[in-house]
């Protein structure tokens, strides 16, 4: 009984690891490959919500339908166009703003950005309201699915964990196999190399940043039918992501694949097995502190993370 | 090389002595008004001036962008919260208890985000905030307190006896003169020996270490005052409002913090002042109009960013006189 | 008497494959000029960050006045009596050129938890800062900010910051780069001046300055220490010839005795 139960704690934490990671392979890059200190990820993954949530209303009431399978299709095109819009305007936020940030020192990068999100978050309040906004699963994943026998597990967890792997294993084989992966890699770990491989920079920038700004929003509307989506979601993920980030090592996507599936194990699994533990008042303090302690940890012996770019 | 004067750059009587001494003697006049809610608004201004002033020792001077400042607003109210929930009121054991356990907390903290520079150090310090916005979150005490309530205070920690806090002019000039006698140790702070190793540790770290200094210890000494004036400066803050709750350690109010120092101009022991006056005449201004008032604050900063980078200080500052920029 | 200042046993740094320092054993007597040469790429700059101690060895040893230091940190070691000067210029920008120094010679004036009476009070530590500046050439550019200096004045600055640490050894790394040939000859004409007052390891790619002022030199190949001898020595020995002349055949004139 207990087995089963920390079983599927195992599996939410491996399925928030992976959104995780998709918030910090993205934002890792920015890191190491601008030096640029972004803010606005954390909004990116709540307009995306916001955006995919909109889209998927928007075409149910479009095409009327409610079979299962259409429904899924929509829902499916839902998330697609949430995620494009959230490509978009990543793209346009890095030619219009960033660009010019990019020579600026650290504080510039703070303070611009930190100005961005709190427009962005009165943005979205103003186009969806501050009430959390719903999005129901895909009919067709709305059953349980037994895993093993005894043993019943979210359809929709599991397809959002796998479609997050998916992407993991594409980024992979983008990084490790193509010529613009290859550029990634330099500019991750030596900046001054890329410009001197003959590629037009600011493109490569572009690149990075509206790909991290999918992966974010991809995020966003996955979790969106666990969660709901609303103002100020975004800030929290994107400070588990900023721990994520420390702990892999700035610029190390494989690092950041590592801490993520850590830390949405770790943290999950805290929620769940420290109130046993240490009672109903202590354990939840504690295992509100257990992902920072963990980086304090980390840090205390690794002060770049455990896998530094440049290192692996 | 001219000798620095108190609070100014430099001794010439210019615009900014100006500007400072007409800032100061309205902070000292508003409460003859009798509108309890200019005073409120002049002793939050001074209060979280105090708290500016701390993180620009580390900004500043130190260099050091701290992300989590608010976790000592935070713990130096806390430490007046509980006291006075288990009955523990004077201020003379209040305060010395939130600057002492702000020290601590500040060199716990410091052991760790100092190991660390640049992007790194922003984000471990943000996230040790938050580590301690949750913590209060998550803990209680007794039945009705604690936790995301927050705690109340019933009555202003009481100093002397004689003082009568519940009148919100004496508290103002008391938050008045904490205020000034927090500059003038800054003051003193930034200008000796101690203050020019962290300055030229902001510049150049390496070669601080190679002339001889242990700028690990340094820092984190710098980093444990800053932390003790900003748990002084919380535990004014709760005693102003009589209430302390997580939002106080809420990671917006670090950015917020930020911004009142950038903004005012770092690496100035007026910049802070003069940029947490505009924040929160802005605030209580813009709010007014709208409830959307981050919607125009958040695309001013970005202006500020783009095209007025040395803050409001630093355009009345003469060209070429202070320091270096933190970075 | 003619205990070794620095003496150095072994010291080996691999970096990966690549092998930067291997077993390189170099002493500097007290009052000599030591200099180390190499073609670029021998592992000069490996060796000085070393000894330095940014640069944690792989194996070896590195002893100040015979106590062992190699597992001590950088701010010990400057402590200890060893100054460095950096070949790109590394002073503090924001700081005046005598602010710079003084901050320098405060290092050896007992700690600096010193929060109350301003810095610039110290009028022993203005004092020192101002005579080196004198000795060196700029006592006149005292007030101006390091940043505003000219590229000559930073390398004497550079100088200046390391001789107000009181060392007993300075280690020197490329004093004159960037230099023209009139700073140049004045920079050499004043390290002449520090000879026998306090004991230099010298890296340097000029040979005109190694060649003036060098009591010894130890010549560095492809990581490893391939002789020490005297100038005159050093400037017939075919190994050492080879090397540069295998690697860049502009260094092939090495000059000749009383250049």
């Amino acid at each position: 009984m207990t087995g089963l139960l920390i079983a599927e704690q195992i599996l939410n934490g491996v399925q928030l690891g992976i959104m995780l990671f998709l918030m910090a392979a993205g934002l890792t890059l920015i890191f190491g490959i601008m030096d640029f200190v972004n803010l606005t990820h954390g909004s990116l993954y709540m307009l995306g919500g916001f955006f995919g949530a909109q889209s998927i209303a928007w075409l149910t009431a479009l095409t009327g339908w409610t079979d299962v399978w259409p429904l899924t299709v929509v829902f499916t095109l839902g998330v697609l166009l949430g995620v494009l819009i959230t490509v978009a305007l990543g793209a346009v936020l890095e030619f219009s703003i960033f660009r010019r940030l990019y020579v600026g020192s650290h504080l510039d990068h703070v303070l611009a950005t930190f100005g961005l999100l709190l427009f962005f978050n009165e943005f979205a309040k103003i186009l969806f309201g501050s009430e959390p906004m719903d999005v129901p699963k895909p009919p067709s994943l709305i059953t349980p699915i037994e895993l093993v026998p005894g043993m019943t597990y979210s359809s929709y967890r599991l397809a959002i964990t796998a479609v997050g792997i998916a992407v993991a294993i594409g980024l992979y084989l983008l990084i490790s196999r193509t010529r613009i992966g290859m550029l990634i890699r330099a500019g991750a770990s030596n900046r001054e190399m890329v410009g001197g491989l003959g590629m037009n920079i600011n493109r490569l920038y572009t690149l990075v940043f509206a790909l991290g700004a999918g992966l974010a929003a991809l995020a966003g509307v996955m979790t969106t039918p666990l969660t709901s989506v609303q103002v100020g979601i975004g800030e929290e993920i994107m400070i588990l992501t900023f721990v994520v980030i420390v702990i892999g090592g700035i610029g190390s996507i494989r690092g950041a694949f590592f801490a993520s599936i850590l830390i949405g194990v770790i943290d999950t699994m805290g929620r769940f097995l420290l109130p046993m533990f240490l009672g109903y008042t202590a354990g939840p303090a504690v295992a509100a502190m257990a992902i920072y302690l963990a980086m304090a940890c980390v840090l205390f012996f690794r002060p770049s993370g455990l896998f530094a770019a440049g290192r692996g | 090389m001219a000798p620095r004067s108190f609070l100014f750059g430099a001794q010439k009587f210019d615009l900014r002595h100006a500007i400072m001494l007409a800032g100061f003697a309205v902070l000292l006049i508003v409460p003859l008004f009798g509108d309890a809610y200019l005073v409120r608004i002049a002793s939050r201004i001074v209060v979280l001036s105090m708290v500016a002033v701390s993180l620009d020792i580390l900004l500043g001077y130190g260099g050091l962008i701290s992300f989590g400042h608010a976790m000592f607003l935070g713990s130096g109210g806390y430490v007046v919260g509980v006291l006075a929930f288990f009955g523990v009121e004077n201020g003379f054991v209040a305060y010395p208890a939130a600057i002492l356990l702000s020290v601590t907390l500040a060199a716990l903290v410091g052991l760790i985000v100092l190991r660390t520079v640049g992007v790194y150090f922003i984000m471990i310090t943000l996230a040790f905030a938050q580590m301690l916005y949750y913590l209060a979150n998550a803990i209680r005490i007794g039945e009705d307190y604690g936790g995301d309530e927050g705690l109340p205070l019933s009555r202003r920690s009481p100093l002397f006896g004689i003082l009568n806090f519940d009148d919100p002019a004496v508290f103002h000039y008391f938050a008045l003169a904490v205020l000034l006698a927090i500059l003038f140790v800054s003051y003193k702070l930034v200008h000796s020996r101690f203050g020019r190793v962290i300055e030229a540790c902001r510049d150049n770290e390496r070669r601080a270490k190679s002339l001889g200094y242990d700028t690990f210890r340094y820092r984190l000494v710098a980093f444990m005052i800053s932390g003790g004036i900003a748990g002084l400066a919380g535990a004014m803050h709760m005693n102003l409002q009589k209430f302390v709750s997580p939002d106080e350690l809420h990671w917006i109010i670090s950015g917020d913090l930020l911004i009142m120092v950038i903004v005012g101009g770092a690496n100035s022991l007026i910049g802070p002042i003069i940029g947490t006056s505009v924040f929160v005449l802005l605030e209580e201004g813009i709010s007014n109009y709208t409830e959307h008032w981050m919607a125009i604050f958040g695309p001013l900063l970005i202006l500020v960013v783009l095209f007025g980078r040395r803050g409001i200080y630093g355009l009345i500052r003469p060209r070429g006189e202070g320091g270096g920029e933190g970075r | 008497m003619n205990d070794p200042v620095l003496a150095v046993e072994g010291l080996t740094k691999r970096f990966g494959a690549l092998i930067a320092n291997e077993e390189i054993d170099i002493d500097v007597r007290r009052g000599e000029v030591h200099a180390v040469i190499g073609p670029n790429g021998a592992g000069k700059t490996t060796f000085i960050s070393q000894l330095a101690g940014e640069l944690p060895p792989d194996t070896g040893r590195i002893a100040l006045n015979g106590r062992d230091i190699t597992a001590l940190p950088v701010h010990r070691r400057a402590l200890l009596g060893m100054a460095r000067s950096y070949q790109i210029t590394s002073v503090i920008p924001s700081f005046t050129a005598l602010e710079n120094v003084a901050f320098a010679a405060q290092a050896v004036d007992g700690h600096s938890y010193r929060f109350w009476r301003p810095a610039q009070a110290a009028h022993h530590l203005n004092e020192k800062a101002l005579a080196i500046l004198g000795e060196i050439g700029i006592a006149d550019r005292s007030g101006v900010l390091a940043k505003n200096l000219a590229h000559g004045e930073h390398r004497q600055l550079e100088i200046a910051m390391a001789l107000a640490t009181d060392p007993q050894l300075l280690l020197l790394d490329e004093p004159t780069a960037g230099m023209g040939p009139g700073a140049t000859e004045s920079m050499i004409g004043f390290l002449d001046t520090l000879k026998g007052r306090y004991s230099i390891l010298l890296i340097e790619h000029d040979m005109d300055v190694v060649f003036s002022l060098a009591d010894r030199i130890s010549a560095l190949v492809n990581g490893r220490r391939v002789a020490t001898d005297t100038p005159d020595s050093i400037r017939r020995n075919a190994e050492v010839r080879r090397a540069y002349l295998g690697d860049r055949a502009d260094r092939l004139v090495l000059p000749q005795a009383g250049a």
